[in-house]
């Protein structure tokens, strides 16, 4: 092994970051799933009559499912009756009323995660909903953006105080019945994100959820509800970390978008939950649901997920392009090392008359990875003018590793123009030689070939992302080269 | 034991009735291999659209056909209305009419050395051991290929010996004249080491009331043998087409298949190759065609298992009227199949607003050194192309029959046997512009 091998070896086994944990009291209930848990979790959340029918109706749908076995990962079969269904950090029983009540504890995890919830928030512009195990537990910049309208709080904030927004749209996108982990979640999620733009609003500042599972043995089902009203304008951006543990911790959260007449609607996602270590133990399961709407016409809803994260990744987000001329977008980095696996991609469904969509995916796969792309496009038979260009490419370092594609093409329309197009490939000797002529240390030279391999999908993440992205990715990939 | 669908007993009632009347596999050891062709078809059950792998292809209809399997002896007279259909007249063939080996419409007689053609009823009690062992491996993977273990009529075997040529195309015809009936026959090409040949499959239906053909093709390749193949789907209009061929390779050799897939009320062609030993080549080509209420649908999948193989694949599609096209093509490579370059397309074109076609090209890859691309797309005639030609005074109708050509022809333009290029042109320009 030369040297540079070496210090690429080093790297590649470099730890993950945000795997502290934060010594807070929390407020939990016990472990496992039944009709009493279900009102337990409505009950401590003092929730409508409609919303726990609406819950005991997905619980009982999710009885008579089995979990999908189709996805190309591996794992044990997961006991749903070992699963802390609600943890909540117990100083926040009451709500805070401002961010000086938030407790000190959390309000440094989140400062070591290095999200900008004080003033620094103000400088950055950015609005933040933190989700902390299963409850929010503070949302900034509300007032400013009340002014102009917008509703930006937590999930149980919107029951308590929007609850016809709520009871509309809920469910509308990603129905109860639609698969297995959603039916879950439906069940017992907890919190969330909940945004309504009103019509003619461009929102300000880009909106903001973090998500950290803290708990121990505990799962976060997370909702999240967006509906941006006629020509409004709202980018959102998530991000997900966790403490590094042994078992395995699940992750099923639903997000909805609803995108009404010339509205859009721009999802970010910066996924960095943990991946278990190097050998396989402990890690994430995400399993997410996460589908657009656009319901009117010249809506647009465009998804951009940089995963680098969770053991397991089963996550499709999608778009119904249903309103005519709307457009879909799925822009996508996925990135498995060690014994990460990824069954991820998109689904575009094309109703409406000239409806587009894109769909950039980037899979990079190290060490023992897995990684498979899975796609949808369908043409309805109503889709006249439809179009849509797929592009997958996957980079292979090292060779314990494995990329697969999962294009599908339905297409009921003469009109339509659907274009895929998919490659597989390493990092060429002859590209890492040209850099290293030049000077480049190896590692360097991975990174940047790496990022211009992503910059596509890159570009299209806001600025303060783009920069997370890169630096994660620099962290977790470098190497398996030589 | 589970309950039985009806198609199932229905089966079950031709496989108990028939299955003395083969004569060729009366002894004791071939009936265990039917009834473990039975048994894994009875397993597995009537394929239904809930399975991936017939998700876009609805099967009620032939599920609702009670086909008998009883043999029978073909009108040998039928010469006159087969002869226009044979592709190249004066070629050494053999002929199958209504899985039965017809010796008086085959030609056999100018057979280079070394290359032997017989049906499988001839070999069958001086090789079975063989045989079975051949055959065993190809049965159970899919329902159809295991239906057709349990009630194969007749086949065709086809050897090379090392180092032998046949250097004009062969002809493999299978007719089928009588309606009603299900047909289950077999192909077996196996290629010694460096031999050479070319093979024109034709499957031709003289009738134009329901039947159904279900054939399984094995193909070996030794090392540095050549085997070219074309298949021609000439169906009749009510037919159900459903084929399944296994093809191993070993080192160095080179295989070559297109599939044109042109008439006929429902077509499955599933192609599965493996290339063993490293240099081995494949390359699959084909074009389906479909109008009126036809269906087409053709499985690949291409395993690279060991390194520095090579493979290259596409496939066209002609959508017309209501017609409808599947489309599947896998490429798997092994972790030790470093060093492969995979190259894969689908085209289609939709020239009707209720024509469907499902398109998936599926890459599974364990290996880090390869280059493996694949691209699909569906779309229509190409408004430029066609402005082009309408505003140089070419009439609507030429124009897109000339365009509908260049498109087919490209696939036609890489047959490498010179007589069956020309051949096969002549038939799709008179396809096209009908």
């Amino acid at each position: 092994m030369n040297e540079s091998a070496k210090t690429l070896e080093d790297l590649i086994a470099q730890e993950y970051q945000h795997g502290f944990e934060t010594d807070v009291e929390a407020d939990t209930i016990p472990r496992g799933l039944s009709e009493n848990t279900v009102r337990l979790i409505s009950a401590r959340k003092k929730e409508p009559a409609f919303l726990l029918e609406w819950r005991l109706a997905a619980y009982r749908r999710w009885l008579g499912m089995n979990p999908p076995q189709w996805a190309s990962v591996q794992h044990p079969p997961i006991d749903y009756q070992d699963i802390i269904y609600y943890s909540a950090p117990k100083s926040q029983k009451d709500g805070p009323k401002s961010l000086d009540e938030v407790d000190p504890e959390l309000l440094k995890t989140y400062e070591k995660l290095g999200i900008p919830l004080h003033e620094r928030a103000i400088l950055a512009g950015v609005a933040v909903d933190a989700v902390f195990d299963s409850v929010s537990v503070a949302t900034t910049f509300k007032d400013k953006l009340a002014e102009q309208g917008i509703i930006f709080c937590s999930f149980s904030d919107a029951v308590q105080h929007h609850p016809d927004l709520v009871r509309q749209y809920l469910g509308t996108v990603v129905p109860v019945q639609d698969n297995f982990y959603a039916a879950l979640n439906s069940a017992v999620f907890s919190d969330g994100s909940f945004v309504y733009i009103p019509p003619g609003v461009r929102c300000p500042m880009e909106l903001s959820t973090y998500f950290r599972i803290n708990a121990k043995n505990t799962g976060q089902f997370e909702r999240t509800l967006i509906i941006a009203d006629r020509g409004s304008y709202v980018s959102y951006l998530e991000g997900c970390t966790a403490p590094m543990r042994d078992e395995n911790q699940l992750h099923a959260a639903v997000v909805e978008l609803v995108a009404l007449d010339d509205a859009q609607i721009k999802y970010s996602t910066v996924q960095n939950w943990y991946p278990g270590d190097k050998d396989g133990r402990g890690g994430i399961y995400n399993f997410v649901t996460k589908r657009g709407d656009c319901r009117g016409a010249n809506a647009r809803i465009s998804w951009t997920q940089v995963e680098t994260g969770s053991a397991i990744t089963w996550k499709y987000p999608s778009v119904v392009l249903r309103g005519d001329n709307s457009v879909g977008e799925f822009y996508s980095v996925a990135l498995t090392n060690h014994r990460q696996q990824a069954d991820t991609g998109t689904k575009m469904i094309h109703m409406g008359k000239n409806t587009r969509s894109t769909i950039v995916s980037k899979g990079i796969s190290a060490g023992y990875g897995q990684q498979a792309y899975r796609g949808l496009v369908r043409i309805a038979r109503s889709a006249t003018g439809a179009r849509n260009h797929t592009q997958c490419d996957s980079l292979l370092l090292g060779d314990r590793c494995a990329a697969h594609t999962f294009p599908y093409m339905e297409v009921k329309n003469a009109t339509a123009q659907v274009e895929h197009e998919a490659s597989t490939s390493r990092i060429g000797e002859d590209q890492l030689f040209f850099c290293r002529q030049r000077g480049l240390s190896a590692e360097d030279a991975v990174s940047m070939i790496v990022n211009g391999f992503c910059k596509e999908v890159f570009k299209e993440l806001p600025m303060e992302f783009a920069v997370e992205a890169q630096k994660l990715l620099g962290v977790s990939l470098e190497g398996s080269v030589g | 034991m589970p309950l039985m669908s009806d198609i199932v007993a229905h089966y079950q009632s031709q496989f108990e009735q028939h299955r003395n009347a083969w004569s060729w596999s009366g002894d004791h050891s071939w009936q265990a291999w039917r009834q473990a062709g039975w048994n894994a078809f009875v397993a597995r059950g009537f394929p239904s659209q809930r399975q991936e792998e017939w998700k876009y292809t609805n099967l009620a209809a032939l599920e609702k056909l009670l086909l008998s399997c009883e043999p029978c002896v073909p009108d040998p007279l039928i010469w006159d209305r087969l002869a226009p259909q044979i592709l190249l007249p004066t070629a050494q063939r053999i002929v199958l009419v209504d899985g039965v080996f017809m010796p008086q419409l085959s030609r056999l007689q100018e057979l280079p050395s070394g290359v032997k053609v017989e049906p499988i009823s001839a070999g069958a009690q001086r090789q079975g051991v063989y045989l079975r062992d051949l055959l065993q491996q190809a049965c159970h993977t899919t329902p159809f290929g295991a239906l057709n273990t349990a009630l194969v009529s007749e086949g065709v075997w086809i050897s090379l010996e090392p180092d032998a040529a046949m250097l004009e195309p062969l002809l493999v015809v299978h007719v089928t004249t009588r309606a009603h009936r299900a047909t289950h026959g077999v192909n077996i090409i196996e290629l010694a080491d460096r031999s050479k040949l070319t093979v024109v499959e034709q499957s031709i239906g003289l009738t134009d009331q329901p039947y159904f053909v279900n054939l399984v093709s094995r193909w070996s390749l030794g090392e540095s043998a050549q085997l070219e193949h074309i298949k021609l789907q000439q169906e009749g209009e009510r037919s159900y087409h459903i084929a399944l061929t296994q093809a191993s390779q070993q080192r160095s050799s080179q295989l070559s298949s297109h599939t044109f897939a042109l008439q006929g009320n429902l077509g499955r062609n599933d192609l599965q190759v493996s290339l063993q030993a490293p240099g081995a080549f494949v390359r699959l080509k084909g074009l389906y065609r479909v109008g009126g209420k036809q269906l087409q649908d053709i499985h690949t999948s291409i395993r690279h298992e060991s390194p520095d193989c090579g493979s290259d694949e596409s496939f066209k599609g002609i959508l017309a009227d209501s017609g409808r096209a599947v489309f599947n093509g896998k490429i798997f490579v092994a972790p030790q199949a470093q060093r492969t370059v995979s190259q894969q397309s689908n085209h289609n074109l939709l020239l009707s607003d209720l024509a469907e076609v499902d398109t998936k090209p599926q890459l599974e890859i364990f290996a880090d050194d390869v280059k493996c691309a694949h691209g699909a797309t569906v779309g229509q005639l190409d408004a430029e192309q066609w402005f082009y030609l309408r505003s140089r005074g070419i009439e609507a109708a030429l124009a897109r029959t000339l365009l509908i050509e260049a498109f087919a022809l490209d696939i036609v333009a890489s047959v490498p046997a010179y007589p069956v290029r020309t051949a096969l042109e002549e038939l799709l320009r008179g396809l096209i512009h009908e």
